[in-house]
């Protein structure tokens, strides 16, 4: 596949944030030191009102990056093509420097559920997101990023690991990566017991660095159930201390790439929020910004 | 087989209880925990579905308490899944679904809450309506005189009107009240209710019966003259009180262009 890639504004080697509606003002009235900010597409899939207002001001001051949740890039019956012209729409409208979405699926007999679900991780899977990322770079004339899955149980069936699965993915679907520090840091947690159970720095060191066009950092929380525990992917926390190291060791690997802030529960005033920008700025700029690691660049 | 494997998938999570015979797709150490694991997906999509519905219909939320409502909620997602990814489009079966169960279960003192809930509803599309310029008033003083009484008005698209046999505006505003006091359901008291949008914000507006019909004549792109001779008629409106409701009107976020008909 030969893809015409024009970024309009590439997402630079910054620290970012997730756009909530509770910062709207603050971003437009204080202009925050931010180097970017990402949002859920489909969060912005209507005709108008408040949400389109304060994007396109936001917008106008900062580089976008917008990551999907709802195209269910591993449904067998394939991604819905109603969805995929939305997102198409904003695309145009916005212009966002990176689109990414995840390696799960959440449709099934025209259902879309609203979380990201497990995959068994076999050749006929693979085969599906390949057809289904194909499609949606097609359309939309550009390459997509896609994102690691946080785990919460295995699936029969499964010859690969999760990374072999990722990465095969990837490479064969002509995507790059957005590799979830967290999400690597929950699965590991999670899939202890499974016979593809993995570290969090096996999973690292498989990860081919060129692939890798952005990075997430989240908070998760510890549920304890009878026989084990399991970390629950949330979004609702501060980034942990173990998760802070991994990110660490990420960049030591891969270098500086476009990371993420991800906020989606409990979200604090921006402030409290800026102190793991800061952090995770910290860490990307001491090594030399090099903005074209992070462009999605065009691809052969 | 994959396509198997995500029907079932699906199915079990909108199921209230795992079927037993899928874990055999799940590779844990114990059916107990494949459950347990699996649970944590179904919660995920049961809660973010009925924090979906319970933040568009906050005043059905409070009206029934939150118990029953997590039970309409998650009985109305488990009846009606959601066909879209987006979840603003979501929820809009729920005051028919309300309407359904209050009748299966033979709940005779709740008759006004499909119609709250409907009220609740076309908020939420006025919220997310296309933006649209409200019309220029100035403009129309532009219009030639001959031309007045076929003027056609368009309709915002943020703009909706609904007619309840309840008091569904005296209900939802008091409920918006932090000590909502009880309202006399006894007296038949119609609502005829105007929704529209100034800037981002929603407005309800409880209308006079005649104003309602005025703006439903309108909207059915009947010319000036024919609405004002039917609300005349009608009504027995004077020609002043005609104008000063076109006038009221005409200052609320509600028309977007008119047109002349020929």
């Amino acid at each position: 596949m030969s893809v015409k890639q024009d970024v309009i504004e590439p997402i630079p080697a910054r620290a970012g944030l997730g756009l909530k509606p509770q910062h709207f003002e603050a971003i437009l009235e204080q202009q925050p030191d931010i180097g970017w900010f990402e949002i859920h597409p489909e969060n912005y899939m209507v005709d108008g009102g408040a949400a389109h207002h304060y994007l396109s001001r936001i917008r106008a001051n900062y580089p976008l990056s917008m990551h999907g949740v709802g195209l269910s890039l591993g449904s067998v019956e394939g991604v819905c093509d109603t969805h995929l012209q939305r997102l198409k729409s904003l695309i145009e409208r916005y212009e966002p420097g990176l689109v990414s979405e995840h390696l799960t699926w959440n449709r099934s007999e025209g259902i879309s559920l609203n979380d990201l679900l497990p995959t068994p991780f076999n050749e006929r899977a693979i085969q599906v997101f390949v057809d289904n990322i194909d499609k949606t770079q097609n359309l939309l004339q550009r390459q997509i990023l896609i994102e690691n899955p946080s785990s919460y149980l295995s699936v029969a069936e499964s010859d690969y690991t999760e990374y072999e699965f990722f990465i095969e993915v990837v490479k064969r679907a002509g995507a790059r990566m957005l590799l979830d520090v967290n999400n690597i840091y929950v699965s590991a947690s999670n899939l202890t017991e499974s016979e593809q159970a993995f570290t969090p720095d096996e999973y690292l060191n498989a990860i081919p660095a060129e692939y890798v066009g952005e990075i997430h950092l989240a908070g998760h929380t510890l549920k304890t159930f009878d026989e084990f525990d399991i970390r629950i992917d949330d979004h609702g926390s501060e980034v942990c201390e173990a998760v802070w190291d991994l990110y660490a060791r990420t960049l030591e690997k891969i270098g500086p790439v476009p990371t993420l802030i991800e906020r989606d529960n409990n979200i604090p005033a921006l402030p409290e929020l800026m102190i793991e920008v800061d952090r995770a700025e910290c860490l990307l700029v001491p090594a030399p910004l090099d903005t074209q690691a992070s462009t999605g660049r065009a691809y052969a | 087989m994959l396509e198997q494997f995500q029907q079932q998938f699906k199915n079990n999570l909108l199921a209230p209880e795992t079927d037993q015979a899928f874990l055999a797709q799940i590779n844990e150490i114990s059916d107990q925990q494949a459950a347990q694991r699996l649970s944590i997906y179904r919660n995920n999509v049961m809660n973010s579905l009925t924090e979906v519905l319970a933040d568009i219909y906050p005043t059905v939320k409070r009206l029934v308490g939150d118990d029953f409502f997590q039970q309409l909620a998650r009985a109305c997602v488990r009846t009606h899944p959601p066909q879209t990814a987006v979840v603003a489009h979501y929820g809009e079966m729920f005051p028919e679904f309300i309407a359904d169960i209050l009748q299966q279960q033979a709940i005779d003192n709740l008759d006004y809450l499909p119609d709250v809930a409907q009220l609740e509803w076309l908020q939420q599309c006025s919220y997310y309506a296309a933006d649209e310029n409200q019309l220029d008033v100035q403009a129309l003083t532009q219009v030639q005189a001959d031309d007045l009484d076929n003027l056609v008005f368009q309709a915002l698209p943020a703009v909706y009107l609904m007619r309840s046999h309840w008091p569904v505006v005296a209900i939802w505003q008091e409920n918006l009240k932090a000590e909502p006091q009880p309202i006399d359901l006894t007296q038949t008291q119609h609502d005829h209710v105007l929704i529209c949008r100034r800037e981002f914000a929603v407005e309800v507006i409880s209308l006079a019966p005649e104003c309602y019909d005025f703006l439903e004549q309108l909207f059915d792109s009947a010319t000036l003259s024919q609405a004002m001779m039917k609300i005349a008629e009608r009504y027995n409106c004077t020609d002043q009180a005609l104008s000063e409701m076109l006038a009221w009107l005409l200052g609320l976020p509600i028309f977007s262009t008119y047109s002349v008909a020929s």
